[in-house]
């Protein structure tokens, strides 16, 4: 799933590079709004120190 | 502040968060240290300030390239000050070992927290946007904007790869010892 996020990422730059400007800010609003998402649930995972 | 020297400090912040993001490599390939879920999500956010700044130097200067930097950097500082939190009670050994006297995760802190002020302050001189060029063709580009977008790139690649390794295609185990898809 992380590696998703990465791949994402490498989208957005490769768009952003070819001109595809507006494309890659939508990608990377979305590629943010996931890893928020992966953040907020492991906040509310049970406690774990080993992170 | 002109436009060539914004465009020159833009390109070296990517390559100081290029320098970070090897750094991080080297812990993890050279120390033999595996980075957790959190540790990469701080990657995936400095890969996001540098964004924010390699479109500067791809559509030229805009307040709108220095704010998604922001956005990622805010984003990092909280994952950061989260995995800071977690170790911060008296007697928790922290994640990894320590660099320079403190955590990786508390110099990622310190590295959004500058990032946010660094930027802060570029975006005071107002001179730089007066002369602003979209939809540049990158056949105009330097050939060291080109270098340090294709750097970006290859870093951001590289960690599709190892963190695919280290975690396949499902959650990240939270303290990993080996690459799950290469045992």
């Amino acid at each position: 799933m992380m590696a998703a996020l990465f791949l994402l990422f490498v989208i957005t730059m490769v768009l952003a590079w070819y001109g595809k400007k507006q494309v890659s800010i939508y990608l990377f609003v979305i590629t943010v709004l996931l890893c928020a998402l992966w953040f907020w649930h492991h906040m509310n995972d049970p406690l774990n120190i080993n992170l | 502040m002109t436009p060539s020297l914004a465009t020159r400090i833009n390109a070296f912040g990517v390559l100081g968060m290029c320098f970070i993001l090897l750094g991080a490599y080297y812990v993890q390939f050279v120390e033999g240290e595996f980075p957790c879920p959190l540790c990469l999500l701080q990657r995936l956010a400095m890969l996001g300030v540098a964004f924010g700044a390699m479109l500067n130097l791809r559509y030229g200067l805009h307040p709108q390239h220095y704010s998604i930097s922001i956005i990622s950097a805010i984003f990092g500082a909280c994952v950061s000050m989260r995995q800071v939190l977690l170790h911060i009670a008296p007697g928790t050994s922290g994640y990894g070992s320590a660099v320079l006297g403190l955590h990786l995760y508390t110099w990622a802190l310190i590295v959004f927290v500058v990032a946010i002020f660094l930027i802060a302050v570029m975006m005071f001189f107002e001179g730089q946007f007066e002369e602003n060029v979209d939809n540049k063709s990158t056949s105009n580009l330097s050939w060291f904007i080109k270098a340090v977008f294709l750097l970006v790139l290859l870093i951001a690649a590289a960690n599709v790869l190892t963190t695919f390794f280290e975690c396949g295609i499902g959650q990240c185990p939270d303290n990993s010892t080996s690459y799950k898809e290469l045992s």
